[in-house]
């Protein structure tokens, strides 16, 4: 449903400012995720510490976007799905600015990897980190359209990852097994699927939140309730 | 036990041809402190006076429908709107005492109903206690409440209410006249009064519904919208058309 526009064009304006900011935040995040894959694949260390070096802008943009919702509940008092929207908006920037913090860890990783031959060709974890950069969309793309069936998918392709985590780890484990030479670079490796996996999990919980800001239910955690 | 001490069914409201209410039908909690909240000309105010007969005294004006007050339908002929004041008590929106004494304006209506109070001495120190007010007014009792500030007279105006001994308390914008810190202190008598009194209050500072209230009522061009808790009426409320209003999209 189309939503009003709010009396005050003010309010509207700042309310729009925080929703683009957080688009810009989560392309910088996609970006990093992407460029630090990309480091470990193609053996490119250069473009690994630039992933690092930039990490300080979304840093950045994390605490504006923060700030920004801070003064919007001091001074605008917001109701209603404005304040769903704004207790949203906190939560999804402290996602995407850990989502970057995964993408250093990553990058990290590749500039010890690059230093080393390579264990095996990199086959399942460029397939993971596509599915991963795809639910970090998709998940700001549910924000954007207020879409419930997005957020839904979001939470639908988490298994996905966490099953392709355990593959991974399973088969890394055997690389180990047989060679111990190849411990130190099969624990890097394990690292950066496990900092996938984690980036997914941060993925669904901006999908929860989108859940929450438009239906007013929390979805969080459901799954670990007893029942 | 029923713990609704008002109940409305099926009300409608004129003024002359003008419908001001329409079929509103909703029960108001016994100890509990109900916002009614809406644009101007929503018929909050005019279903607030309804409540205690108030409107009676408005020519050319017409109800229909059942207002029950602890069980009796209140506009039954054989009821005295009288009566219903004194036990459906009003606070206006601008501080109205009356210029007299601050004793007087507390003895005054108990003295006039025929009321007999053994000790008024004893009646006008506890409705001024219960109004947060004796302390700064216990030695100028024989002074006129013409020289208290807006927000003292505004809570003199609750202790002449109070020494009726009503059950239910009306309050129209009770704050809107006031500064930020009488709001609050007559906000927080709320809370107070709330244990021994049923509170229905209208207000246009939303933020005010907000804090104070238990349920939420929103009235739009007569007709209630929505009735619910306060809480999901601010952070989810059902319908459309209240959460346009509660966040700033009308108009």
């Amino acid at each position: 449903m189309e939503e009003r526009k709010h009396t005050s064009l003010h309010y509207e304006m700042e309310l729009q400012e925080i929703k683009n900011n957080l688009i810009y935040l989560g392309a910088l995040t996609e970006k990093a995720i992407r460029m630090a894959m990309q480091s470990l694949t193609d053996r490119n260390t250069e473009m690994a510490n630039n992933v690092i070096a930039n990490d300080y802008e979304i840093d950045k943009m994390d605490k504006e976007i923060e700030e920004k919702c801070i003064k919007m509940l001091a001074l605008r008092q917001p109701t209603a799905i404005d304040l769903r929207f704004i207790t949203t908006a906190i939560k999804i920037t402290g996602h995407l600015e850990r989502i970057g913090d995964m993408a250093v860890n990553i990058a990290e990783k590749a500039v010890q990897l690059n230093q080393e031959p390579k264990l095996k060709p990199y086959i399942d974890l460029p397939n993971m980190s596509s599915i991963v950069e795809k639910m970090v969309a998709k998940s700001l793309d549910a924000l954007i359209k207020s879409d419930l069936q997005i957020a839904d998918e979001v939470r639908e392709i988490e298994q996905v990852v966490d099953d392709l985590n355990e593959q991974i780890f399973r088969e890394l484990l055997t690389f180990m097994m047989e060679d111990s030479k190849s411990i130190h670079r099969a624990l890097l490796i394990m690292h950066v699927s496990k900092n996938l996996e984690r980036i997914a999990d941060h993925a669904q919980g901006i999908a929860d939140m989108v859940t929450y800001m438009i239906t007013g239910e929390n979805v969080r955690h459901l799954s670990k309730e007893p029942n | 036990m029923d713990s609704h001490i008002i109940k409305l069914h099926k009300v409608n409201f004129y003024y002359g041809q003008t419908q001001a209410l329409t079929d509103i039908s909703m029960n108001f909690g016994q100890n509990r402190v109900t916002a009614l909240i809406g644009p101007s000309g929503c018929g909050k105010s005019t279903l607030l006076r309804l409540l205690n007969r108030m409107n009676d005294l408005i020519d050319g004006t017409k109800v229909e429908g059942e207002i029950l007050f602890e069980g009796r339908n209140i506009y039954a002929p054989n009821i005295d709107p009288v009566e219903i004041r004194r036990k459906v008590g009003m606070v206006f929106q601008k501080p109205n005492p009356f210029p007299k004494t601050i004793y007087n304006n507390i003895s005054y209506g108990p003295k006039l109903t025929g009321v007999t109070v053994a000790d008024m001495d004893s009646l006008v120190e506890q409705s001024l206690r219960q109004a947060v007010l004796w302390d700064e007014v216990k030695d100028i009792l024989n002074k006129s409440a013409m020289n208290l500030s807006g927000g003292q007279q505004q809570r003199l105006c609750i202790a002449r209410a109070l020494a009726m001994k009503p059950d239910v308390l009306l309050m129209d914008e009770p704050t809107s006249a006031l500064d930020p810190i009488s709001t609050a202190k007559i906000e927080e008598l709320i809370e107070e009064l709330k244990k021994d009194y049923t509170i229905i209050i209208v207000t246009h500072n939303m933020q005010q519904a907000a804090r104070i209230s238990d349920e939420t009522a929103f009235f739009y061009l007569g007709n209630l919208v929505e009735y619910n808790k306060t809480e999901k009426i601010f952070t989810n409320p059902d319908v459309k058309q209240t959460e346009d209003y509660i966040t700033g999209r009308f108009g």
